[in-house]
């Protein structure tokens, strides 16, 4: 008999660019539990981006970088999950009673619940309480259509929350609801501008989560890459925009997704910055320090053979040089932090 | 441009958001921001120096293409110069490719 009750295991999924962390950061922001709330994140590339902005607002989070959960990390997982269990158990009093596991944009999350549920050692301490699926409004009839990881992840859904309703054309939102209804009658769809506690149970849990779940082989969409390209420190805005903007001109239809963190000409600033096909979001400043070891760049995922086609031709832009007046700029900011 | 107080700000689009001490501020930090835009200006005129066009500053937020014969088009922002391009009968350059590459070692 158990005395204490099994910590609940949130998986939050959703395909590339839906909003997962963005979600996560807000129920950290405004969750009472947060600090007995136990982060991890998975990401398909190797360096791990989301984990630098989620750790802002929670430091029990972790990433899990280099592979998707649902095909090549499961043990890095289980790990991780094995290591926040045990701290538990040591110290009853700091437990955490809730552990979020963000996926990547690309996993089957229906995979990853049944390493989990099937492993005798983690559910006895473990239960799966919800498995969270974000979509963006409006991307039904593109995403869906062309990927199955995002099929997956709407199937395996007992909770779908949509995202971006608020960038999407009128009536879109409702539509898309409509279609995540007929494609999991059993989620409850929810807007993510709702109230929204991540961790709260649902009241009709969605019994798909059987203790003897079988994993389903894992299919990704073919010719998907991923690459990590660093950005040198003075590839400096003006001139990153401008080819930021040519390249996702001429090849934003393959470029599925980017992601990562690029200077801005000072000690203690930096931009986070990303995009989903087309849309790239509005920069936003992370406070950053020269401690950080992390360097600066984006993770890419792209349909086709980019990595070598972008590192040369940004490592060729950067020969364009900066002009005085900017560098004049950056010294003075250099300066304002010296004195 | 501020309609209330007439002070050219930056722009709303994603790549006129990011300087300055903030990335919502219509005006804080101007100078910085023209200073950068000078500067995407001068990469801009740099990347499309094979094209036949010329690129100038419009209204502090948007961009003329100007062609010798001096037909011109306005892109509202940086991202829509490339699309713009087009209405002027030019191809946008494609930055992945050999020839940009071996044109820039």
């Amino acid at each position: 008999m158990r005395l204490r009750p099994r910590v609940r295991l949130h998986v939050l999924t959703g395909f590339l660019g839906s909003g997962k962390s963005t979600l996560l950061r807000r129920y950290l922001h405004g969750s009472a539990n947060a600090g007995r709330t136990a982060v991890l994140i998975n990401e398909y590339g190797k360096v791990a981006i989301d984990h630098v902005l989620v750790s802002a607002v929670s430091p029990l989070s972790q990433a899990i970088a280099g592979g998707c959960a649902c095909c090549t990390v499961d043990d890095a997982l289980r790990q991780a999950l094995v290591e926040i269990l045990a701290a538990g158990e040591r110290d009853p009093e700091t437990a955490v009673t809730d552990i979020v596991f963000e996926t990547s944009g690309l996993a089957d999350p229906s995979r990853i619940i049944g390493t989990i549920l099937g492993d005798r050692d983690l559910a006895e301490y473990l239960e799966v309480s919800n498995c969270i699926t974000t979509v963006e409004a409006g991307s039904d009839t593109d995403v869906l259509e062309r990927f199955p990881e995002a099929r997956n992840q709407i199937a395996c859904a007992n909770r779908i929350v949509l995202t971006k309703a608020d960038l999407s054309a009128a009536g879109e939102a409702a539509r898309t609801a409509e279609r995540l209804k007929q494609m999991n009658p059993l989620a409850l769809v929810t807007s993510s501008n709702d109230d929204f506690d991540l961790a709260a149970p649902i009241e009709e849990p969605r019994s798909a989560f059987p203790a003897d779940a079988v994993p389903a082989p894992v299919v990704h969409s073919q010719g998907l890459e991923t690459f990590h390209v660093e950005i040198d420190r003075h590839m400096m805005w003006p001139m990153f925009s401008v080819w930021l903007t040519a390249v996702m001109h001429r090849h934003g239809s393959s470029i599925l997704r980017f992601k990562g963190v690029i200077p801005l000409g000072r000690a203690d600033r930096a931009l986070v910055l990303q995009s989903v096909r087309h849309r790239v979001s509005v920069p936003e400043h992370l406070q950053w320090t020269q401690e950080q070891k992390d360097p600066f760049g984006l993770v890419f995922i792209c349909e086709g053979n980019y990595e070598r086609r972008i590192r040369e031709s940004l490592s060729a832009f950067a020969s364009l040089g900066i002009s005085s007046a900017l560098q004049l700029h950056f010294l003075r900011a250099a300066h304002k932090l010296c004195t | 441009m501020c309609e209330v107080c007439a002070v050219f700000g930056r722009g709303k689009h994603w790549t006129a958001r990011a300087s300055g001490e903030s990335t919502a501020l219509e005006a804080f930090d101007i100078r910085r921001h023209r200073d950068e835009r000078r500067e995407a200006l001068r990469v801009l005129n740099a990347v499309l120096r094979d094209e036949g066009v010329h690129v100038a500053d419009w209204d502090g937020e948007s961009y003329q293409l100007v062609l010798p014969t001096g037909a011109f088009v306005v892109a509202a922002d940086l991202a829509d110069v490339w699309p713009a391009l087009k209405r002027l009968g030019l191809e946008a350059p494609d930055l992945l490719s050999r020839q940009f590459l071996e044109r820039n070692e």
